[in-house]
């Protein structure tokens, strides 16, 4: 299995009255077709773990290498059309867009991305939606869904354009264990049938039992 | 691609906002509104003004007087010297313009130019037992129609009848009330000089000016150099130019040449021109002003729906929205709002400039009209759909810099 995502070093540290470091060199990397759990006590720094492979915030030191990549020298723009095309964030908080339709939003990073025709995107978000027994709910905007239908909605969007990683921090954090199994299971889906690696949070550890390998955060530190 | 997707949610925000965006729009309505009225109103008058001075008025005058008084010969001839006259008794200069023969001549030199020339003279009318003043112009009728409007006051009679009737004579209508006397009467006229002369009313003018039409006669020329004693001189030389805009230059050539006072059209209604200065700082102002609220509307509205939607910033941007399209969608808001506007605003300008054209009014005058001047114009139409356009997108540029430089990660922190 080839190397997908390396962390090398990383350490992240937040300046102020009181330095706080979240992140202490931590290292390790994700095979594609992983299927990764992380562990931790609450404040251990598992999110702002997340954030750093996700490439929505940069290292104080060390790096994160996507496919050989090393994303510590990109700009703006380049780190974001990584994350557009290579990269699926799924956040405790479902974070949909509230004016738009489950369909709406799922079709958000395809049509950023403009590869599709408008016709197939509707198509592929209309699947999305589907695998994870939404297709009742497509025009439903997320204020008149459940909990759990708004989590699923943020996973199928995250999973839009086929990243080839899945970072979610804690998705089943506010799902009962019915929903919280679905999830867990459409990733097992993901990783066994798209090749794609998935990296989750989670305090369950049934739940964290379920993937491949298993990571334990700790002070900011992997122990 | 992306900014059909920016305008989608762009649009998605502020539809969600109606009441909002509906007063927002309504600010910038109301101020393109306004503009094109007061725009039409002003730019109306202000053109129909020029246009009647053009017309109407001898582009520019030379008079029998001189700006600055003539130069003793003592200080023409010792420049240096300090020099103070005392007691100078200004040599009886017989009023007209000497030689203006040699000035018309020069004028008839120069291409496209018309010239008139007019004696003006103080007379004593008697019809029966009244008597009246008046100052008479002597003219050449068929000259002084290609330099002013000369027939457009005329009520009665032609001034072409001072040509074939002897002694024929045009007066005010106010004049001729008060003598009594109309068409066709025969009254009698006598010169500050003392020359007595039969003369016939051919003509009636009313020019609604009240001290015009109760003051004022017209005969030839000719006439009038017999009544006034003053054979070969006029008092004022008309001249009517192809480009009215060469006037001032012409004007200070002649009276360099000539030494006469010579006044073009511009300087006569320097006053008038400078009041329409003041009108037109006073309208930008306000406009200016307005432009300014509905500006303040939009940077307004824009900047709460950033902060309310903060967080979809932030998502946008995890999910790998660049700065730009976060910027696009604000910036978008602001055209449409603009743009909403200006076209809203072209209606109320529209119904507003109708209604000021429908207004009717009673003007008389060296103006007369029973109506506002109302000038439509597209360009005023564009100017404040720009305007408001840049007033909108000044509005919308500032938060959408704010909004675009927001760091998800410290939003999503302080989320979850
Ligand atoms: N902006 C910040 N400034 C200071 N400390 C922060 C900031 N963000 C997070 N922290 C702290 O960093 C630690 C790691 O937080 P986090 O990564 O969210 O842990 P976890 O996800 O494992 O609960 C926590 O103690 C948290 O309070
Ligand atoms: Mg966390």
């Amino acid at each position: 299995m080839s190397t997908l995502l390396e962390a090398r070093g990383l350490t992240r540290i937040i300046e102020g009255e009181v330095s706080t470091t979240l992140i202490e060199d931590i290292s390790f990397s994700i095979a594609s077709g992983e299927f990764v759990s992380v562990t931790g006590p609450s404040g251990g720094g598992k999110s702002s773990l997340l954030y750093l492979l996700g490439l929505i915030d940069r290292p104080t030191r060390g790096t994160v290498l996507i496919e050989g990549l090393d994303t510590g020298t990109l700009e703006s723009d380049a780190l974001a059309h990584l994350r557009l095309t290579t990269l699926g964030f799924v956040f405790q908080f479902h974070f949909l867009l509230e004016e738009f339709t489950a369909l709406d939003n799922v079709m958000l990073p395809m049509r950023k991305l403009g590869v599709l025709s408008n016709q197939a995107m509707i198509e592929r978000a209309s699947e999305l939606l589907a695998q994870f027994d939404l297709a009742p709910h497509i025009h439903k905007r997320p204020g008149q869904l459940s909990g759990g239908q708004r989590q699923r909605v943020a996973i199928a969007r995250a999973l839009a354009n086929q990243p080839k990683l899945i970072l979610a921090d804690e998705p089943t954090g506010n799902l009962d264990t019915r929903n919280a199994d679905s999830v867990f299971a459409a990733f097992r889906d993901i990783v066994n049938n798209f090749n794609a690696s998935v990296m989750v949070v989670t305090h369950d550890p049934d739940l964290a039992a379920r993937a491949d390998r298993h990571l334990k955060i700790i002070d900011g530190h992997l122990a | 691609m992306i900014l059909p997707l920016a305008a989608r949610i762009a649009f998605r925000h502020l539809v969600y906002r109606k009441r909002q965006s509906l007063v927002s729009i309504l600010g910038v309505a109301l101020g393109v509104g306004f503009f094109i009225a007061l725009a039409a109103m002003m730019q109306g008058f202000q053109s129909y003004f020029l246009q009647t001075v053009v017309d109407v008025s001898p582009h520019i005058i030379i008079n029998d007087d001189y700006r600055a008084p003539l130069r003793q010969p003592a200080e023409v001839h010792y420049p240096a010297a300090i020099l103070t006259i005392h007691g100078l008794k200004p040599k009886e200069e017989r009023r007209g313009i000497r030689g203006y023969e040699a000035i018309t001549n020069y004028l008839h030199g120069l291409p496209g130019i018309q010239v008139s020339q007019a004696l003006e003279g103080q007379i004593f009318l008697t019809f029966g037992s009244t008597d009246r003043n008046a100052t008479v112009q002597g003219i050449v009728p068929a000259d002084e129609r290609r330099v002013i409007k000369l027939d457009d006051d005329l009520i009665a009679g032609s001034f072409d009848n001072l040509e074939t009737v002897p002694n024929g004579i045009i007066v005010g209508i106010g004049l001729a009330e008060r003598l009594g006397a109309g068409m066709g009467d025969r009254l009698t006229a006598v010169s500050t000089s003392g020359v007595i002369m039969q003369v016939k009313i051919v003509g009636l003018i009313e020019t609604g000016i009240t001290a015009i039409d109760r003051g004022r006669a017209y005969m030839l020329l000719k006439k009038v150099q017999v009544l006034q004693g003053l054979n070969n001189r006029v008092s004022r030389i008309n001249i009517r130019l192809p480009d009215p805009e060469r006037a001032q230059d012409l004007a200070s050539q002649l009276e360099q040449k000539f030494r006469y006072r010579a006044e073009s059209w511009q300087e006569a209604n320097a006053g008038i021109f400078g009041v329409f200065v003041v009108q037109n700082i006073v309208m930008y102002s306000t406009v200016t002003a307005i432009m300014i609220v509905a500006a303040f509307g939009i940077f307004n509205i824009i900047s709460t729906i950033i902060h309310e939607k903060v967080k979809d910033i932030a998502i946008l941007r995890s999910l790998g929205f660049y700065e730009k399209d976060i910027r696009a969608i604000f910036i978008l808001q602001g055209v449409a709002l603009g743009l909403l506007g200006a076209l809203l605003g072209w209606l109320v300008g529209y119904g507003l400039t109708s209604a000021l054209a429908a207004v009717r009014v009673n003007i008389k005058g060296e103006i007369k009209t029973d109506h506002l001047m109302i000038l439509w114009s597209f360009n005023h139409y564009l100017l404040a759909a720009l305007f408001s356009l840049a007033a909108a997108i000044v509005a919308a540029w500032i938060p959408a810099r704010k909004a675009a430089s927001v760091q998800p990660v410290e939003i999503i922190r302080g989320v979850s």
